[in-house]
């Protein structure tokens, strides 16, 4: 029976990672295909090859995190582990209709809080939890302060010689925000492999994560960029570049603090910060609020989700 | 039968060949253009999923400026144009208005797309085929040929110049009959008429003949034939072999389960051709 909860810990994981590689492309790209500096076929793989190695290099400290330091390792049993990310994955698939507004971040997370109180694991609230509350919070906050000040220093150079280059350094800053995807993000898809004992290298699992990842932004992260560069305001070049590196400087700390975070609400806040800096309104009021919304959904229907999810296997299974 | 059409458009670089295309279809009693453009709900949520910012007014005002060019165009040529923007679901929003508006026909382009998109998300062309109860005609107005190793972009000009009318005899078939007298008045001059067969059946060349007659009768120079084979391949071989710029067709279904996995024969058609096709409800 073992070898069935570990396959379809697996097979739901890298489900998840691959809807994270499609989630967000818009996030990371979608500023310079927006702008039409790159088309879609460059920006996608673009993502694929950035995200691949931010996965492979810098999700380690994600990847112990989740796996390791929300609850105790030895409670990672292959059931559990598969219900959390079993739970991560329906939620996600189910959310491409209902539309809600959850972040793969916190739904990973979360779907192992909601297993660890069902099984009564120890939750490491204090150590764990609280950093990641913090850093979910301080995400669009330091986004914007760092928005602001990197579009201010790009702006600051105004030769019109430079606007060619500038092109370039758009491109850079995408690529930037893509490793910091796969350097944040991609850890989320792999770390309960990580944690109970599936997958033992942290090179390892954060490759294979950052596979799944590269699929997902070839695969399904086409269509969906496509859909949005039709429809979203076009940044002015030194705004989109002080956004984009302020989302992807943002989570890259957060990352090398081993905490995952939401790269679009990074974005968001650094969006909002680079309008401030050049004095143009990109972000409502309302985006805001709906990010404060979006904590306090996340939480609800993914630790809920799990918690049941776990008690139902649990009990038709007769597992634990 | 093409007094008031519906034209949906997402402002593709090909909208407006199409438009003029269409123009034609005057002489064929055309008298109306409903415009709509509809912001996809999906994507705007997409859009702000992804931290992006989205103007909604920004949005309708570009979407007005550029139906302003068609609207002119039309115009000058002496059609009455509506325009409309709407918001929400595609496929949903076109239904709609077609039957808010009482078209008698919708009118769709149709682009080369990846095959991972075919496999998720499924063309609005798709959506409306199967949920739409009006006949709809898909412009494929984008085809690409390799010639001598290069490949060369083909754009259709003349619509209706050839008309291969596939007919297996059904009710839909022969209400798709039924527009020949009205191509004819918007210019089409000849028809090749197919009628494919898995199993071989005696009256299928009497009925094929006095078919043939039928449609000469009307003005055109028509072609029959009967093919043995797989309908929708023939179709889609004929078509090409005869040079026909419209496959004319009736649309039905083979049953929910059959329709799913494989695609009606008209859909096949439709996916898998590079010539437009009029499909008749």
């Amino acid at each position: 029976m073992e070898i069935f909860y570990i396959v379809g810990m697996i097979t739901a994981g890298l489900f998840f990672g691959w809807t994270i590689g499609s989630h967000y492309t818009g996030a990371v790209m979608g500023t310079a295909y927006g702008a039409k500096i790159l088309n879609i076929k460059s920006a996608t793989l673009l993502i694929a090859i950035f995200a691949l190695l931010g996965a492979t290099f810098q999700s380690h400290g994600v990847i112990k995190t989740v796996g390791s330091g929300i609850i105790p390792m030895e409670y990672l049993t292959p059931f559990r582990a598969m219900i959390m990310m079993l739970n991560a994955a329906l939620v996600t698939a189910v959310n491409t209709w209902l539309k809600l507004p959850i972040s793969t971040a916190q739904l990973a997370c979360f779907s192992i809080v909601g297993v660890g109180l069902a099984i009564d694991a120890p939750i490491s609230w204090k150590h764990t939890m609280l950093p990641l509350a913090i850093t979910w919070v301080g995400t669009p906050l330091v986004g914007c302060i760092l928005g602001f000040i990197f579009t201010k220093t790009i702006g600051g150079v105004n030769a019109k010689k430079l606007e060619t280059f500038k092109k370039f350094v758009l491109i850079i800053a995408c690529c930037y925000a893509s490793f910091t995807l796969g350097a944040n993000n991609s850890g989320l898809a792999v770390s309960v492999l990580y944690g109970s004992g599936v997958l033992k290298s942290l090179l390892f699992a954060g490759f294979i994560g950052g596979v799944v990842v590269a699929i997902g932004a070839l695969t399904w992260g086409r269509p969906l960029l496509e859909k949005v560069g039709l429809h979203i305001v076009q940044l002015e070049i030194n705004s989109a570049i002080g956004a984009q590196l302020g989302q992807a400087t943002t989570a890259y700390i957060a990352a090398l603090l081993g905490y995952p975070t939401s790269m679009n609400q990074a974005i968001v806040g650094a969006i909002g910060g680079a309008g401030l800096a050049r004095g143009v309104k990109y972000i409502q009021i309302k985006v805001v609020k709906e990010i404060v919304i979006n904590w306090f959904v996340s939480l609800i229907v993914s630790g809920f989700t799990a918690y049941f999810l776990y008690k139902l296997f649990a009990w038709l299974l007769g597992a634990k | 039968m093409f007094s008031k059409i519906l034209f949906p458009t997402k402002f593709d670089e090909f909208t407006f060949p199409i438009l003029k295309s269409l123009v034609c279809l005057k002489s064929a009693g055309l008298k109306d253009i409903v415009l709509l453009y509809v912001i996809d709900e999906d994507a705007i949520y997409l859009a702000k999923e992804s931290g992006l910012p989205v103007d909604m007014e920004q949005i309708k005002s570009l979407a007005n400026n550029k139906m302003q060019e068609f609207v002119n165009y039309l115009k000058s040529m002496g059609l009455a144009v509506k325009e409309k923007i709407s918001f929400g679901n595609v496929v949903n929003e076109i239904i709609k208005e077609a039957q808010i508006e009482n078209v008698s026909l919708v009118v769709t382009g149709r682009h080369k797309r990846h095959k991972i998109e075919e496999l998720f998300i499924g063309s609005t062309t798709d959506g409306v085929i199967k949920k739409s109860p009006f006949s709809l005609l898909v412009v494929k107005y984008h085809t690409i040929k390799m010639i001598e190793g290069k490949p060369i972009e083909q754009f259709c000009l003349n619509l209706f110049r050839k008309i291969l009318y596939a007919t297996d005899w059904s009710e839909h078939s022969e209400r798709a009959k039924g527009f020949l007298p009205f191509l004819y008045n918007a210019g089409a001059r000849e028809v090749v008429i197919l009628h494919v067969i898995e199993e071989k059946k005696k009256d299928n060349m009497e009925k094929l003949d006095s078919l043939k007659k039928e449609i000469e009768k009307i003005g055109f120079t028509v072609k029959s034939y009967l093919i043995h084979g797989k309908p929708y391949k023939e179709i889609i071989r004929m078509a090409s072999e005869e040079n026909a710029t419209l496959i004319l067709m009736g649309s039905h279904g083979k049953g929910f389960v059959k329709e799913i996995l494989l695609g009606s024969v008209s859909q096949r058609v439709l996916e898998y051709s590079d010539r437009s096709v009029l499909l008749v409800k």
